[in-house]
């Protein structure tokens, strides 16, 4: 199996903080694998996030994606890496809210050569392509002509960040909290067609989250906890004190 | 193109506070503009006040003094010069014409000039425009009286009407000529002068207008001289507050000021007046630059507020900013997009606060023109303009670098997620 994403030796830390928030020795995501990823709130989930994103460097280790390592690329780089081949879905708010729902679906198009020459290779233009996508997420024409998203329920938000993270075929889907404002029908039902596509598109998907409930319907499930070493130092620190 | 497509589009979103700071931004731009048309054109109009004069001449107090009583009619005289004196001095070989100017009397607030034909045929202001009738003519009988076209306007006065004057320059007169009466016989035309708030008497009827009086003080009943009482040719005027000077050749002037300034028999002062309205002008000037500070404090609070305005939406864009992040766009790209509102708010505000200037100047022009006797041309933008517009634009792009940075610095925090 092809390895999207490589962590190798990571350890990050705040500026200014001596013990480190991450300490991972190894973190590994096939190709086409969908990921688990359960960690409580607190537990570095975004800042490992925004290691995986390029957003942050961390001070020791590699972030290999497609096999190519983020921590070796200059800032420009990671950032046109990042909307080259990752799509990224958050929990709430996941809209421009001045853009239409097109308009919101298309935006990572217009920042990456690589995802609009891919779209265009397959659903001959942007829209088109981008239409698809939202039938396919069951999203009616009604909501691509909505020109003010807010109105959109959550669940349809969540629908068109979903198109938004796919367009574009992107390798690896990464998927934070983005179910935890749903109602639980319409949680199921987002997290099927989300299965669904990323498989159409051979995409990895990892996804985030602090529901245990979810992770039967994935792959692998790697709890941050048992991954990072460096939480487990704070917890059996905290054991140890409160023994004492 | 994203860039301006996001930063647009933000900016529509947020249409209250982007139309209140274009608003604030137009505001500033079109009172930093206007003052300084205003301020151009009171101090062309200021110095052009009196022109065609070489010299004026007053009994001895200072330059200022005498330039505001003889040609704003402000203040008064310490003292009057005989006839005699203004008699030889007008006679003098150098000298082509004088104008008499004699002040005292006063007509609902409005000053009343005693002097002669000269005043009509060869007073000249901007530049070298003579005084036009707009009505009627000069004065030719003794009790004729031609008004300046502001207290036409004002007191609804035409020729033909019959008007009182009144004894001293306050507004508030003490003792009204009620047994002389004038009638109007000539209206000037506006000239954005003192002369548009002035009354033209003749020299001999400022004196029979006050045949009866002694020393300042009104008759005393019994000693009122009556109209039909009056004997023309004792009506010799025996003193003029001031008068105008031109000579036949300019290069006398020095020479004859240090002539009239050494006249034995009275003490005389002459003075330049294009010299001393511009000295006036710089003591003026000070309110000229209080003016033009506070319109830049006007602009500088403005800008205060666009910063406040762009400043206050920041945090919650940061969430805008992620999503644009978390889709590949460079931490350069939010700096540039917030660059971008900012310059775009500033150029909508100074494109609508030239518009509104001139709207303003469209609009405003015969009402300045008449309430205030300034004539603001439409003119393009002078230097001085572009100027102004080029430090507003460039202040705007200097401002919009603190939001720009906080939003720069937020979003490297942020990173894709916003910690809440």
């Amino acid at each position: 199996m092809q390895s999207i994403l490589e962590i190798k030796n990571l350890k990050f830390s705040w500026p200014g903080s001596s013990a480190p928030l991450l300490d991972i020795e190894s973190l590994q995501v096939d190709k086409g694998e969908s990921v688990f990823l359960q960690g409580a709130s607190g537990s570095g989930k975004s800042t490992l996030l925004n290691l995986i994103g390029g957003v942050l460097v961390p001070q020791e280790g590699s972030v290999e994606v497609l096999s190519k390592d983020l921590v070796k690329m200059t800032a420009a780089e990671r950032d046109q890496f990042r909307g080259d081949h990752m799509g990224f879905i958050f929990q709430m708010f996941n809209l421009l809210p001045y853009f239409s729902a097109m308009e919101n679906a298309t935006l990572p198009c217009q920042f990456s050569k690589v995802k609009k020459a891919r779209t265009l290779a397959s659903g001959g233009s942007v829209e088109a392509e981008a239409t698809r996508l939202f039938a396919e997420l069951k999203l009616g024409p009604d909501v691509l002509k909505m020109k003010n998203v807010t109105q959109l329920s959550v669940g349809q938000q969540q629908r068109v960040a979903a198109v938004r993270a796919l367009i574009g075929k992107p390798e690896i889907v990464i998927a934070d909290e983005p179910t935890s404002a749903l109602d639980a029908d319409i949680r199921d039902r987002f997290i099927e067609l989300l299965f669904l596509e990323c498989e159409k598109i051979e995409a990895s998907l990892l996804f985030v989250s602090h529901d245990q409930s979810l992770s039967s319907r994935f792959d692998r499930t790697i709890r941050l906890s048992d991954l990072n070493r460096a939480s487990q130092a704070v917890s059996s620190d905290r054991e140890l004190g409160g023994s004492l | 193109m994203t860039v301006a497509r996001v930063a647009i589009k933000s900016l529509l979103s947020r249409k209250v506070t982007t139309v209140l700071t274009i608003l604030s931004i137009a505001l500033s731009v079109s009172l930093l503009l206007g003052i300084e048309r205003v301020r151009t054109a009171a101090r062309s109009s200021f110095e052009s006040t009196v022109s065609g004069v070489d010299l004026i001449v007053g009994a001895r107090s200072g330059p200022v003094n005498l330039l505001l009583y003889s040609v704003f009619r402000i203040g008064n005289a310490t003292n009057n010069i005989s006839f005699e004196s203004f008699d030889e001095w007008s006679r003098h070989k150098n000298v082509d014409w004088t104008i008499p100017i004699s002040l005292g009397d006063s007509h609902k607030g409005y000053r009343v000039v005693g002097t002669n034909q000269n005043y009509f045929r060869h007073y000249m202001h901007s530049g070298s425009q003579k005084l036009k009738f707009s009505s009627g003519q000069t004065f030719e009988q003794l009790f004729d009286v031609v008004i300046g076209a502001e207290i036409a306007e004002r007191l609804k006065y035409s020729v033909g009407d019959r008007i009182v004057l009144s004894h001293g320059s306050e507004s508030v007169a003490f003792q009204d000529h009620y047994d002389k009466p004038f009638t109007i016989v000539g209206v000037l035309k506006k000239t954005g002068t003192p002369v548009d708030k002035s009354l033209h008497i003749s020299l001999k009827a400022l004196r029979a207008l006050h045949l009866d009086w002694q020393s300042g003080a009104p008759p005393r009943p019994g000693e009122e001289v009556s109209v039909e009482e009056i004997v023309e040719s004792e009506l010799v005027p025996s003193d003029v507050t001031a008068f105008f000077v031109k000579l036949k050749s300019r290069i006398a002037v020095f020479k004859l000021q240090r002539e009239i300034n050494n006249y034995q028999p009275e003490a005389l002062m002459a003075i330049l007046p294009g010299i001393t309205l511009r000295d006036l002008w710089q003591t003026l000037g000070t309110a000229e630059n209080a003016l033009l500070v506070v319109s830049a404090m006007v602009f500088f609070v403005s800008l205060i507020g666009m910063l406040i305005a762009l400043l206050s939406t920041l945090n919650e864009r940061r969430r805008e900013m992620a999503i644009l992040r978390s889709v590949g766009a460079k931490k350069g790209f939010i700096f540039t997009v917030l660059v971008f509102e900012t310059t775009l708010l500033t150029a909508s505000g100074i494109a609508l606060g030239v518009s509104m200037l001139y709207f303003g100047l469209i609009v405003g022009k015969p009402i300045l023109e008449t309430k205030l006797g300034l004539s603001l041309g439409l003119m393009a933008p002078s230097n001085n303009d572009f100027f102004y517009l080029i430090s507003i634009f460039g202040g705007g792009l200097v401002a919009s670098i603190v939001p720009a940075w906080r939003a720069y610095r937020n979003s490297l925090g942020d990173g894709l997620t916003i910690r809440r």
